[in-house]
């Protein structure tokens, strides 16, 4: 009889020790799922400078150091023989330098220079930090006459003009907005000039003393375009 | 009297047997089986948790790739031309992906789908999305250039397409049914204005190894 109570004990406790496996058996379930991957990002480069020479797949036109402008033209709008001069350097990739000089109404200085993209972006003249693309004497600028007189230098300033034009006869002004490829150049023109009334018909309003105007100061914003990326 | 003796024990050993003869005949004819029939059922269950390339989708048993209508590029710059190259494959439960960016803001977004194929609620228990890393040339500029272009790289794995809601744990997948998400990865966009910082070559993460489980719910 105690034998039979005891087997019956130890059947019970197998059962519920059975049933208790089987719970933790369910609680077990999982699964990880795992996600492999890489990311690439490609050498590239944002680049655009100032040059003498147009872009070039070959070799970099960028300046390495201080470099005259090398087209420097001397003119004159009124028909008169010129009188003008003018310097220009490209003092680092990203800055023009340049200075002229007049004498007779209607002179007139043409710089011509490039702008490179040399980088992977595509590019635009943007209106947000882009300044001084035409000025005006006197509207943009100040003037400064020789031992300080009073008068002359602002008679004399409201005649000097500059801008940056796409043509050398300075026809077309440069506009924001202008795009600017990837491994590309845009050819402008920085022209200043007297114009052709200074001075009057009497001569009356000519400066006797020189006159300089304060640094014109033009800057050229370029960023990123919305059009694609060069594969170049 | 001894022949009538005897013959009257016969009767009674006679009688006593018929009797208990009877009485055992009497025992077999009362009597009565009992029947108790029966059945028992285990119903099928099962716990399948994997990648499908469409909702309700099969279980890939092979290598699948991601269809291209599942894999979008943007730029987070909506000025921006997008310059994206990106592939993806499945099977099981594993998925397989590889982006490649050249300007910043490059995006990419992988629409998969986790199909609970199983007769038990699911949910999320973990969630592993390591920091990408880079392999470090040698060379102290190249291991700058490298460990900085590598932190502009990022990547998620997401509840929705804008890439807010990141996959969590406790998150839910009911039983027979498929949830959608969005691995997100993408170039920052915190970069010098000058592009003095954009690598000089190009610069790859080593495998990122992230790992979604699930558990019963």
């Amino acid at each position: 009889m105690e034998k039979k109570r005891g087997v019956t004990i130890a059947v019970v406790a197998a059962l519920v020790i059975a049933v208790i496996s089987l719970g933790v058996a369910f609680a077990a379930f999982s699964t990880t799922l795992n996600i492999n991957g890489t990311a690439t990002v490609q050498a590239t480069k944002w680049d655009i400078y100032f040059s003498n020479s147009a872009y070039s797949s070959q070799s970099s036109s960028k300046p390495s150091s201080s470099t005259p402008i090398a087209s420097i033209t001397p003119s004159n709008g009124a028909g008169f023989t010129t009188t003008a001069s003018g310097t220009g350097n490209i003092t680092s990739a990203t800055t023009i330098e340049w200075s002229a000089s007049f004498k007779t109404a209607g002179d007139r200085v043409t710089y011509a220079f490039y702008v490179v993209n040399d980088g992977d972006f595509n590019a635009t003249l943007d209106s947000t930090g882009t300044s001084g693309l035409t000025q005006v004497g006197v509207t943009n600028f100040t003037c400064t006459a020789e031992g300080g007189q009073t008068g002359a230098e602002e008679s004399v300033c409201a005649h000097i003009h500059y801008g940056i034009y796409t043509d050398s006869a300075g026809t077309t002004p440069l506009q924001t907005g202008t795009s600017l490829n990837a491994h590309s150049s845009n050819q402008y023109y920085l022209v200043a000039w007297l114009d052709n009334s200074y001075g009057g018909n009497d001569g009356q309003s000519l400066a006797p003393v020189d006159v300089t105007t304060a640094t014109i100061t033009t800057t050229l914003a370029y960023t990123q375009s919305s059009s694609a990326v060069s594969n170049n | 009297m001894e022949k009538e003796k005897k013959r009257q024990v016969i009767a009674i050993i006679i009688t006593v047997v018929l009797s208990i003869i009877s009485l055992g005949v009497a025992f077999a004819v009362f009597s009565g089986t009992l029947n108790i029939n029966g059945t028992a059922t285990v119903d099928t269950i099962k716990w399948d948790m994997y990648f499908t390339t469409a909702n309700d989708g099969e279980k890939p048993s092979e290598s699948t790739t991601i269809p291209s209508g599942n894999i979008q590029i943007s730029n987070i710059d909506p000025n921006v031309t997008p310059t994206v190259t990106a592939t993806g494959s499945m099977v099981a439960t594993t998925l397989t992906w590889d982006a490649i960016f050249r300007t910043p803001g490059d995006r990419v977004m992988y629409t998969v789908y986790v199909k609970n194929g199983g007769t038990f609620n699911a949910k999320v228990t973990d969630v592993n999305m390591p920091i990408p890393t880079c392999t470090i040339k040698t060379g102290t500029a190249q291991q700058e250039a490298e460990t900085r272009v590598c932190g502009h790289i990022h990547y998620g794995l997401y509840n929705d397409t804008a890439g807010s809601s990141a996959v969590a744990v406790d998150q839910t997948i009911p039983a027979g049914t498929t949830k959608a998400y969005y691995l997100i990865a993408w170039l920052d966009t915190n970069w010098a204005q000058d592009g003095s910082d954009l690598p000089t070559e190009t610069v790859k993460t080593n495998q990122i190894s992230a790992t979604v489980s699930f558990g019963q719910n």
